[in-house]
């Protein structure tokens, strides 16, 4: 039997060991997958043909261009996933992350700096010095959100 | 009065210093609460509400500074007289309200005596003037001043009359009247009454005149000629309070 493996780098040589024990096949061009199941505070990202594991108090922000969504981390590294960002936003507690706009998500710790505009809206700039917009759209529920 | 447009400006520089001021506060405050992670009950107003709000208090602020630097102060001035002639007590003249033939009203005042009248009788050339000056405060009943101006010279050359009206500043002497040539009447007096302001006196002239003056002065086209250089004899007075 042939397997193909979707799991975290750090659990990926014990589980190939468990497989090859029991005479398991390791292979890409396997038809079957083998997947791991996360912890309720992790996601699956993707680095190339890598799976990421992450945890979510590493997401600075989550950002959809087109048709792919980016998790951006606060060590500056970003991966792909296979989620939309309504997926997201759905699956996310909504006390630890927050929509600002139709295409960022961003975690409530991190922002460095809010600065105000005349047009309602804020230009905030998270801790991965990155800035981003809170839109009309969704200014008074950052309001609401952050009580200011 | 201000000069508006400084104090537009200066309306302009406080609207934007407190906007300023405002804006720094706000992100301040802001920033203060997503790192402390509080959620306080009570917000500040965003910028761009703040931002309406200050507009709207400047521009009515303006609106009202427009609306008071281009009111003139109301002054009312009580300038006024009239002639009558005292044979038919009908008005020959008048400088301003006054738009009526009958004047019988006048006939209750008195060459003698008027009460609330102060009396005095001037003569100058061929004319005696008896002045009577109001003795109370200025009304709308009764006129500040009343002067019968008489003519007491030789009939016989005269074919008019003429008389004016002037009220002069007593400070700066600034003058304004009328003048008109009338018909010398059997009674040959015409009675002046009229109101002057508190800083005002009022000037009475009086000529009479043979057709040979008045020709000439009907043949003059110079308007700054006066008639009365015209005249046969010449009489004048001031009321003053």
């Amino acid at each position: 039997m042939r397997l193909k493996l979707r799991v975290s780098i750090e659990r990926e040589p014990e589980i190939i060991k468990e497989l090859q024990d029991r005479n398991i096949e390791i292979s890409e061009n396997a038809e079957f997958v083998l997947i791991e199941e996360t912890d309720e505070d992790k996601i699956r990202c993707r680095k190339d043909n890598e799976i990421i594991v992450v945890s979510l108090h590493e997401i600075c922000y989550i950002e959809s261009l087109g048709r792919d969504v980016f998790i951006h981390l606060y060590n500056g590294k970003c991966y792909k996933s296979d989620k939309r960002l309504y997926q997201f936003e759905g699956e996310l507690s909504s006390d630890d992350f927050i929509r600002i706009s139709n295409s960022v998500i961003i975690a409530r710790k991190s922002i460095k700096k809010i600065k105000p505009s005349l047009s309602c809206k804020y230009l905030l700039t998270l801790e991965d010095n990155s800035i981003v917009d809170v839109t009309r759209t969704y200014y008074y529920k950052f309001k609401d959100f952050f009580g200011i | 009065m201000f000069n508006i447009l400084a104090l537009v400006s200066v309306f302009f520089i406080i609207a934007l210093i407190i906007w300023g001021v405002y804006y720094l506060l706000y992100t301040s405050r802001i920033n203060k609460a997503v790192h402390d992670g509080k959620i306080r009950t009570k917000s500040m107003i965003g910028v761009p509400k703040m931002t309406v709000i200050i507009v709207i208090i400047l521009l009515i602020l303006i609106s009202v500074s427009s609306v008071l630097s281009s009111q003139e102060p109301m002054t009312f001035s009580r300038n006024n007289y009239a002639v009558i002639d005292t044979d038919d007590y009908q008005f020959v003249g008048y400088s301003s309200r006054y738009s009526l033939d009958d004047a019988s009203f006048a006939k209750v005042y008195s060459k003698d005596e008027n009460e609330g009248y102060l009396r005095n009788e001037y003569t100058e050339g061929d004319f005696n003037f008896i002045v009577f000056t109001s003795k109370t405060a200025p009304d709308d009943f009764h006129p500040d001043f009343i002067c019968f101006a008489t003519y007491i010279g030789k009939e016989e050359l005269v074919s008019a009359m003429s008389y004016g009206g002037t009220f002069e500043d007593i400070q700066s002497k600034e003058m304004m009247g009328t003048s008109a040539v009338v018909e010398m009447t059997d009674s040959r007096t015409y009675m002046f009454m009229g109101n002057y302001d508190e800083d005002q006196c009022f000037k009475i002239t009086m000529g009479v005149y043979n057709n040979d003056g008045i020709k000439a002065y009907e043949k003059e086209d110079n308007f700054d000629v006066k008639i009365e250089d015209f005249a046969l004899s010449v009489g004048s007075i001031t009321i003053k309070r």
